[in-house]
């Protein structure tokens, strides 16, 4: 057994502070781990630093002190332990030969823990020459370690305390403080500065430490019986050094500082010994710099709030301090300029426990006011150990808030009129939808409609929504949502849209003063791009953020090339998949994610439920400090028959009669919601404020009245169970806040299994949080199944994960993160996206889309009202038998779906060569015997 | 005793490294190194007065310029810890040779290093009761980087 048996790997400098020409440097090297365990000795290594890093005095003094760490392999895990005090022995083969037991003397001694020492500093000096000290752990739990020319101690917990005062000994020439039969004990006056014979107050080697009034010697052995020292006639006052009989082997006449000590049973360094250390590593302590990194502070252009309450953002002060000491900076004048000070007016800071320097901050908030408003003010901080100041220039400004134009591109192809997959066609979905967010966006926000299949036409251009309900922008908008404008028919041409929504938001912005602050496009598909101009080829001239909705199953959507339109520009696409009766309004929450990503609103929670005649539902959503607004939105097909309520964390109700500046209840068509800045209720701002709030649902009227409406939701025969007598709901709780929490998709491949990164972010105030968070996405599959997620924080408030998609089909990530804030109140948020995978996905083409070009002809050919009855009289005489064709094609067309829809992997090349040229020759045929049908029947 | 800057510390120091064998003492090697050697504590301990082990650093006049107290350099005693806060020091005939390092500050008006101390005969071994420390050997400073200079005067 020796340094045959392992090897030694890498070494890390786990603690740099500074050049090692002019630090204590500290060398680790650890024995009986094992490759595999280098993990575990990397924690031990650590909890090793903490231990030194928190005993007085290193706790002021480890700046000037670094700490390498060696990773030495050992063939086999632990030690060699005789058994010597009689337990089982064992023996591992470890690189330096650590044993229990070590003899010494001819005597093997249990807890004497040793290796072999010399190899030890061989490895320490090879790799890091200029060490002061070598430490070694040793892997194996029992207690025990020893001294000498390193210092060695196990995993044991108490262990480390071994360590520490064997290097009292050896690096800063201490003396033992216990006493003994006098065997060892030095002739004279001890050389060690911590023991001593002499109890001499103008002699006593630690007499400047030596109150007057403390009796000399302080305190006699009673364990000695030969002792020439004299017991004092009332005791020193407890914790008074003075000279305290025992130490340096011997009970009788040898004295020591204090009653305890690390140097005698491991208790505080006494006074006298943290001196010692003190000179010792005074000459490594690096000298000490403040410099202050940011002279002035600037909060610019920050958004008005809502209802008069403003946004709160911080910025820190920020000195790069190098110091030992704790060094506190304080607030002596100011801020002036109304700005606040939401941490305190002073930050203490000490050293970083691994880098050179440590920052100081002192943060300031400014909370906007009106538009066009600004600010300026400074403020005074000291040093106090240095007595240094500072004067910091603070300057601000408030805009308006953000205001949003969107441009609603929506699809009216003739397959819009197919179910959704719950019994409700899609059309009568997406007009649902569309009702709800033109009904929920914030008045000064523009809408505007452009509708698309064959070609597109802007239905209406971009206006202010204004007021809610009732504003002109906003009516207009819900008239021709639903309205006939939408009657589907044709095929789709996602990119003719796509140019009119462009060309809508560009006239808008120019001729709008002043114009959106933000400009947006939300496309709604069913399908696949079969029209030019291809989205490719429009994508690059747009500057609009964009945002797509995908009805219906990936397979028969555009999703590479929607996927790419939004990813480039700010936004993000949903795919719904097939809705489901019970997520009949999936569609609905999507434009509401998207209406939140559009106006930065923060999704606080987004639960659902189905209430039914008995019951009343509370659904909990919490709101922090850091929010001023918030919409409370409940979707429903009939949401006057829902009587909606909020509860504030102090029990206060909130009705839709409330009224008051701070709560709006508007009810629509598809959604009834409230709009309340925060605090709801002025008068009781703690209460109605940050904490747990609920939202009341029940069956009946939202507005008073009697409890009639239950009936009118049974005639929603697609919503309501008559059976069941209960109707689905949909709660989203969006919160206008200083803490942002957004979260995108990085899809590069649509293939199965191709990686889909989730990254996400948070910030407190525009700053990185400096609460406790924790960030994960529930991932729902194809098969329904709900995998979690863990998002690990990269840094700067980033997280980030990385999921394969293994299955065809979409795959829903809801994005959450929870944690507490600054100030301590717990807040919530989340996210919806989707992300998709099919087979041979990153194949798609979108000129030459995968759909069926037979079918969707034959589709075409139906719906648009060519073939009409006498057209059809005319085929029949021609020898076409149209019924007949019509059962063919569509036998042929919905083996194809079905193909589709099982996502079973297909040769497409084969079989769209013959349907086109199926088509072809269907094409000729009719086009022949029009043709010939010009002419007068025989 | 705030100990927050260092100022212009010397960054060289020589590291000696010794071996005690049968009684006698020798330096195996030396090396300087461009680092901070920890400092002096303390007044220096005074032969015939003090206890215990130190080495000096001395000038062409004899005068001591720097020392530094050694712990247990004879290797004459372990230290056995217990997990209760009490601990033991166990005497005894060590039966092979002590090899220790010593960094001095490379100071360069030292001519000479001295060794201190009660004797270089482990404590249970020795005949005669336990006396103060006076000087046990004495070697040149060494010149070069580094070396094995072999014991000079005794
Ligand atoms: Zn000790
Ligand atoms: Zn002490």
């Amino acid at each position: 057994m020796s340094t045959a048996d392992g090897y030694v790997g890498s070494t890390t400098k786990v603690v740099d502070h500074g050049p090692d020409n002019a630090r204590w440097n500290l060398v680790i090297v650890g024995d009986g781990y094992q490759a595999s365990e280098l993990t575990q000795y990397y924690t031990d290594v650590e909890n090793f630093i903490d231990e030194l890093r928190t005993t007085p005095p290193f706790d002021e003094l480890f700046c000037g002190i670094n700490v390498y760490r060696i990773d030495v392999v050992s063939n086999e895990s632990g030690a060699d332990d005789p058994g010597c005090a009689g337990g089982p022995a064992s023996t591992a083969a470890t690189y330096f030969d650590a044993t229990f037991c070590t003899p010494f003397a001819g005597t093997p001694l249990d807890r004497l823990l040793s290796i072999d020492s010399a190899s030890a500093i061989a490895v320490a000096s090879a790799r890091v020459p200029l060490q002061h000290q070598v430490l070694c752990i040793v892997n194996h739990s029992k207690y025990g370690g020893s001294g000498g020319n390193i210092a060695t101690c196990s995993t044991n917990a108490q262990a480390n305390e071994i360590a520490i005062h064997e290097i009292g000994h050896s690096a800063f020439g201490l003396a033992d403080e216990y006493g003994g039969t006098g065997a060892g004990t030095p002739a004279g006056e001890p050389s060690q500065p911590n023991v001593t014979r002499d109890t001499n107050r103008a002699t006593n080697k630690w007499r400047a430490l030596i109150a007057g009034t403390t009796p000399m010697p302080s305190q006699c052995n009673a364990a000695c019986t030969s002792s020439t020292c004299v017991a004092p006639g009332t005791p020193p006052a407890a914790g008074a050094v003075g000279t305290y009989e025992g130490g340096i082997y011997s009970d009788c006449n040898t004295y020591r500082p204090l009653p305890s000590c690390y140097m005698r049973d491991y208790g505080p360094f006494c006074p006298v010994c943290s001196g010692v250390i003190r000179q010792v590593l005074a000459p490594f302590q690096p000298a000490e710099s403040i410099n202050l990194t940011t002279p002035s502070i600037a909060f610019t252009n920050v958004p008005a709030g809502v209802g008069g309450v403003g946004v709160t953002t911080h910025r820190a002060i920020v000195w790069e301090v190098v110091t030992c000491r704790r060094l506190t900076f304080e607030i002596t004048a100011g801020p002036t300029g109304g700005f606040g000070t939401p941490l305190g007016t002073s930050v203490t800071v000490t050293a970083d426990p691994i880098l050179p320097a440590s920052y100081a901050r002192i943060w300031l908030s400014y909370t906007s006011t009106s538009p066009g408003d600004m600010a300026n003010g400074t403020v005074t901080v000291r040093c106090v150990e240095t007595g240094q100041t500072w004067t910091i220039n603070i300057v601000a400004n408030t805009i308006a808030r953000p205001s949003a134009a969107v441009a609603l591109v929506l699809d009216r192809s003739g397959s819009m009129t197919e179910d959704a997959g719950d019994g409700v066609t899609k059309v009568q979905k997406l007009r649902e939808a569309a009702d709800a967010f033109i009904s929920i966006m914030q008045p000064a926000d523009g809408i505007g409609l452009v509708r698309f299949n064959d070609d597109a036409q802007r239905l209406m251009e971009i206006q202010e929504a204004g007021a809610a309900p009732g504003g002109t922008g906003r009516t207009t908008a819900l008239t021709i949502i639903n309205g006939a404008d939408l009657t589907p028919a044709g095929a789709t041409s996602i990119g003719d849209g796509v140019v009119n929504g462009k060309q809508m938001l560009d006239d808008a912005q120019a001729s709008t003063v002043p114009p959106f602050d933000v400009a947006a496009m939300v496309v709604i598909t069913d399908g696949m791009w079969n029209q030019p101009p291809s989205l490719a080829s429009v994508s690059s001239s747009i500057t609009a953020n964009t945002y797509a909705v995908g009805i219906g199953l990936p397979s028969n959507i555009s999703v590479p090339a929607l996927t790419t339109l939004c990813q480039g520009h700010n936004g993000f696409l949903l795919i719904t998949g097939a809705i489901t009766t019970d997520q009949s309004m999936r569609l609905s929450k999507y434009f509401l994610q998207i209406l939140a990503g559009v106006t930065n609103a923060q999704v606080a929670a987004d639960p659902r439920g189905v209430l039914d005649v008995h019951s009343e539902h509370r659904i909990p959503f919490w709101m922090c400090e850091a929010d001023f607004g918030m919409d409370l939105i409940v979707l429903s097909p009939v949401p006057h028959v829902i009587d909606f309520q909020l509860e504030a964390p102090d029990g206060s109700r909130i009705t839709p009669a409330s009224g008051g500046t701070n709560s709006q209840f508007v009810l629509s068509r598809y959604a009834s919601y409230y709009r309340c800045a925060l605090p709801v209720l002025p008068a009781n701002a703690s209460g109605s404020h940050a904490g747990l709030w609920h939202a009341v649902l029940k069956l009946g009227r939202s507005t008073p009245g009697k409890l009639t409406h239950v009936r009118e939701a049974t005639s929603h025969a697609a919503y309501y169970d008559p059976k069941r007598a209960v109707l689905p709901y949909e709660f989203i709780a969006h919160a206008y806040s200083s803490l942002t929490f957004s979260a995108a998709l990085g899809q590069a491949s649509f293939d199965l299994g191709a990686p889909c990164r989730v990254i996400a972010s948070l910030r407190e105030y525009d700053a990185v949080p400096l609460g406790r968070a924790t960030v994960w996405a529930e991932v729902t599959r194809p098969d329904n199944v709900v995998d979690l997620l863990p998002l690990t924080h990269e840094a700067d408030g980033r997280y980030v994960a990385s999921y394969a998609l293994p299955n065809p089909g979409v795959y829903s990530f809801r994005v959450r993160a929870r944690g507490e804030t600054m100030h301590g109140s717990h807040f919530e948020r989340e996210r919806t996206l989707t992300a998709t995978a099919v087979p041979g996905g990153d194949r798609w083409d979108p000129h030459d889309p995968p759909g069926n070009d037979l079918c969707d002809l034959l589709r075409c050919l139906r719906e648009s009202g060519v073939i009409d009855r006498e057209l059809a009289e005319r085929l029949r005489k021609f020898g076409i038998d149209l019924p007949a064709l019509w059962k063919c094609l569509g036998e042929r067309c919905q083996s194809a779906s079905s193909r589709i829809e099982t996502r079973q992997p297909q040769p497409r090349a084969p079989a769209s060569l013959a349907i086109a040229e199926l088509r072809d020759e269907l094409l000729k045929l009719i086009e022949e015997r029009l043709h010939r049908g010009n002419a007068p029947p025989e | 005793m705030a100990a927050h800057s260092s100022g212009s510390h010397p960054r060289q120091a020589l590291k000696v490294t010794f071996s005690i064998d049968k009684g006698k003492i020798q330096i195996l090697r030396f090396e300087r190194l461009p680092m901070i050697a920890p400092p002096a504590v303390g007044d220096p301990p005074q032969a015939g007065k003090n206890g215990g082990y130190w080495i000096e650093l001395r000038d062409g006049n004899d005068r001591v310029l720097f020392h530094r107290v050694l712990h247990n350099p004879l290797r004459d005693s372990v230290e056995v810890h217990s997990p209760d806060g009490k601990i033991e020091r166990v005497f005894g005939d060590p039966g092979k040779p002590s090899v220790f390092d010593v960094l001095l500050p490379d100071d360069g008006a030292a001519t000479s290093i001295v060794v201190m101390g009660e004797s270089l005969t482990p404590v249970t071994a020795r005949k005669s009761a336990a006396r103060a420390a006076g000087e046990l050997a004495r070697f040149s400073v060494p010149s070069g980087r580094s070396g094995n200079p072999g014991r000079t005067t005794p």
